[in-house]
């Protein structure tokens, strides 16, 4: 027996909604059907599988109806940045794509179509925008740090952000298509030719990225353990199209005022050599772990030798300026001011320790994570003869964490423990200054 | 004679009504909707905008994939914020819930056995298995198989289905957690997998599964072998289906999807025809934004996750 009052109810309140709907979802089933008539071919997504399939169209564009600027169908318009929504419905969490941008990780896509091989997750070159694996690998052993600071890409919702070297006001509506073209471009990641943001004048413009024309990326090992190989210098002009003030490739730099957003100030410059100032005895290029332009040999300091694209996990906290306050974290690739540390060497410090527990840390019955005080030199961090425990002798394995180059955690593959005291010794292992660890090179524990 | 007979009649009738009172009170159900429910789901037009889950400060959502209805409580699994949170029947908050020691990171797929819920977690690489009041009571563990990315679990006939996301395969698993069967391939071809998503089975053991980057759903009969293309691929009148999600079967055995860039729920029958679809965008009440998450509770009720709206919303007949 049904309920007249409630249902009739129900219908008035749907008709209102319907009379608003109806426009918007016949415009969109008619713009549907018009496109291609048969998923013959089935896509693999919309980048890159235009020409086989224009359903692909659909799915972010709408024709008469759109809601969002450059005919983004869009959603939830208003409350929060639809095209942050519509990239991360695939980029988070795996559902949709191998690159997980929202947490940092990569979905190893060569364990495909086996029952039996163990899955991993590895660190994107570009962080993450939410969290970033703080261990990377097999995916029983990952674990996740939060995002300190990062490309506030899902909240412009159509309001322009200040860029640091850019407009005071704000420069730019961030996106993530301000970077990146769904479309396809020249380089293995995507991205844009040229970004739209505002003039000193705070007029819109349209900017170049590269003068060349193309930015040299290319990713090896794709959708695994990737490596990204820069091919020029052309990062630095890329973030120099929004930071440009900050983009400053002239000797001398650090000595004569420059900019046109804010004149008078002097810059870090980019685009040369890692160890090519004068002045003091820069660091070993044994212990030079951060990303290099192809320039001058695959010697160069661009952008992204410092810092991170789309966010870090680092902690910035101990330098604090009286107008700033607390420096935030400024999409750092290293805690405090390590970024300036791993070039310029000013003094070695203390030789590194381990840090004690809950930093140090077994995993399971076959795996342990080893904390240090500071980054350490890949090499000998990842040399198993560098550790010894009490009946197990050396681990089989050591690698660097959260990735293979930067890191201050070792995660060490030993022999299966049982429930009795064992201690870890390590000895040989060098930091980034090149200071060998001394005291403070022990850990003891129960197994499980 | 008579006052005494009137006397015993009303009594009783006093006392029949406290019964049926109580009964619905400590279910928590609306005796109206179990009345309405003895309808069967209309195809003839959407159900009506009943009610939604929002996020609410104390315990936000941001991108809620799943939903799931089990012992009179709604679950709600929400990648964005790496947790699941349990609500009452009419919507109102209880927890979140806690697996074991550690926390969720990327929850997804639910389904229940009967007695217990197990939960999908993709970053986790794990399905971890509660009571039916929400408390943790172990890992789902899996021999001679590894999982990858778990993310749409369905149970039938004794069996745990599972789709990986990371392997592009639907795994069956018995309840002790022995791989039983393996399904598909990565790919784009027949029989072949580009992120499966939602997943249901029906009595024959035939496995449905939302094949997102393929734009359709791939079938593969019990044994093992796929159906030809599967359904929406070149169906004509169905060349919109666009990233399906969220997939479950009615009582009726048609197939409720949640198409998120579409921003529309579909309704198909096993056979590939199109029962109803409606939708639109927008963040009013009633519209859809973003779906993933489709679940019909045993009233009839139609749940769905709207990822661009952080919210669930609710629907009716």
């Amino acid at each position: 027996m049904k309920n007249k009052g409630l249902t009739n109810r129900f219908r008035r309140e749907f008709c209102k909604m319907k009379k608003i709907g109806i426009i918007a979802s016949l415009s969109l089933i008619l713009m549907l059907i018009m496109t291609a008539t048969a998923l013959a071919s089935a896509t693999s997504g919309p980048h890159g599988s235009f020409t086989t399939n224009t359903n692909g169209c659909a799915a972010c564009h709408k024709t008469h109806t759109a809601q969002g600027k450059w005919l983004i169908s869009s959603m939830a318009a208003g409350s929060q940045n639809d095209v942050y929504r519509v990239c991360m419905y695939c980029h988070q969490a795996g559902v949709g794509s191998h690159y997980d941008e929202a947490n940092g990780q990569i979905m190893d896509s060569t364990t495909t179509n086996s029952t039996t091989s163990p899955s991993a997750k590895w660190a994107t070159s570009a962080g993450g925008f939410n969290y970033m694996p703080g261990i990377e690998g097999a995916a029983a052993l990952t674990t996740t740090s939060t995002v300190t600071s990062n490309h506030s890409v899902a909240n412009s919702n159509g309001t322009t952000q200040v860029v640091p070297g850019g407009y005071a006001s704000g420069g730019i509506e961030l996106r993530c298509d301000s970077c990146h073209d769904p479309h396809g471009s020249t380089n293995d990641r995507l991205l844009v030719p040229s970004v739209k943001i505002l003039s000193t004048t705070g007029q819109t413009i349209s900017v170049n990225t590269v003068s060349s024309g193309r930015i040299g990326i290319a990713v090896a090992n794709a959708l695994t353990n990737e490596t990204v190989i820069y091919q020029d210098d052309n990062m630095s002009s890329f973030c120099g199209a929004c930071h440009t003030d900050f983009f400053n490739t002239s000797a001398l730099s650090g000595e004569n005022t420059s900019g046109s957003y804010t004149t008078g100030l002097y810059r870090h410059r980019v685009n040369m050599s890692w160890n090519s100032w004068t002045g003091s005895t820069p660091n070993s290029s044994s212990f030079m772990v951060l990303p290099l332009g192809a320039g001058n040999g695959g010697t160069d300091v661009t952008c992204i030798t410092c810092h991170f694209a789309h966010g870090t996990s680092v902690s910035v906290t101990n330098y604090t300026s009286a107008t700033a306050g607390v420096r935030p974290a400024t999409l750092l690739r290293m805690d405090e001011r390590g970024v300036c540390q791993n070039c310029h060497l000013k003094q070695t410090g203390a030789a590194p320790t381990i840090t004690a527990a809950p930093s140090t840390y077994q995993v399971d019955k076959t795996h342990l994570v080893v904390t240090f005080s500071g980054y350490l030199d890949p090499a000998t961090a990842t040399n198993t003869a560098n550790y010894s425990i009490t009946t197990l002798g050396a681990p089989s394995a050591a690698t660097l964490q959260p990735t293979a180059k930067v890191g201050k955690q070792v995660l060490l593959t030993i022999g299966s423990t049982s429930v009795t005291s064992y201690t870890l010794t390590v000895t040989g292992v060098k930091d980034l200054n090149g200071t060998t660890i001394t005291t403070g090179n022990t850990f003891t524990w129960t197994g499980q | 004679m008579k006052k005494k007979k009137l006397a015993i009649i009303i009594l009783l009738t006093i006392l029949i009504g406290i019964l049926v009172f109580a009964y619905f009170f400590f279910l928590r159900q609306n005796p109206v909707n179990l009345i309405r429910s003895i309808n069967p789901l209309q195809y003839s037009k959407p159900p009506g905008f009943l009610y939604a889950i929002n996020s609410e400060p104390d315990h936000p959502l941001d991108s809620p994939m799943a939903v799931y209805v089990f012992n009179n409580k709604i679950f709600v699994s929400d990648t964005g914020v790496g947790k699941v949170l349990a609500y009452d029947y009419n919507g109102k908050f209880q927890q979140y819930l806690q697996p074991g020691q550690g926390s969720f990171r990327a929850p997804y797929g639910m389904a229940d056995d009967g007695t217990n819920l197990y939960v999908a977690d993709i970053s986790l690489g794990k399905i971890f298995v509660f009571n039916s009041g929400g408390t943790y009571k172990k890992q789902f563990s899996v021999k001679g198989a590894q999982l990858g990315g778990p993310g749409g679990l369905y149970f039938k006939g004794g069996k745990l289905y599972v789709s990986d996301l990371q392997k592009q395969m639907v795994f069956a698993f018995d309840l002790d957690g022995n791989l039983l069967k393996a399904y598909g391939r990565e790919g784009h071809g027949s029989g072949e997998l580009s992120f499966p998503n939602g997943i249901t089975v029906d009595d024959q053991g035939t496995v449905y599964t939302a094949d997102s980057g393929n734009n359709r759903i791939a079938v593969f009969n019990a044994d093992g072998s796929s159906v030809e293309r599967g359904i929406g691929a070149g169906d004509p009148g169905n060349s919109n289906m666009l990233t399906p999600r969220g997939l479950q079967r009615d009582s009726n055995g048609n197939l409720w999807m949640a198409m998120g860039l579409a921003n529309q729920i579909q309704v198909l029958a096993p056979d590939g025809r199109k029962l109803l679809e409606f939708g639109h965008d927008g963040k009013n009440y009633g519209d859809i934004a973003l779906p993933n998450g489709v679940f019909i509770d045993k009233n009839n009720r139609v749940y769905v996750t709207e990822v661009g709206n952080s919210r669930v919303s609710v629907f009716g007949y």
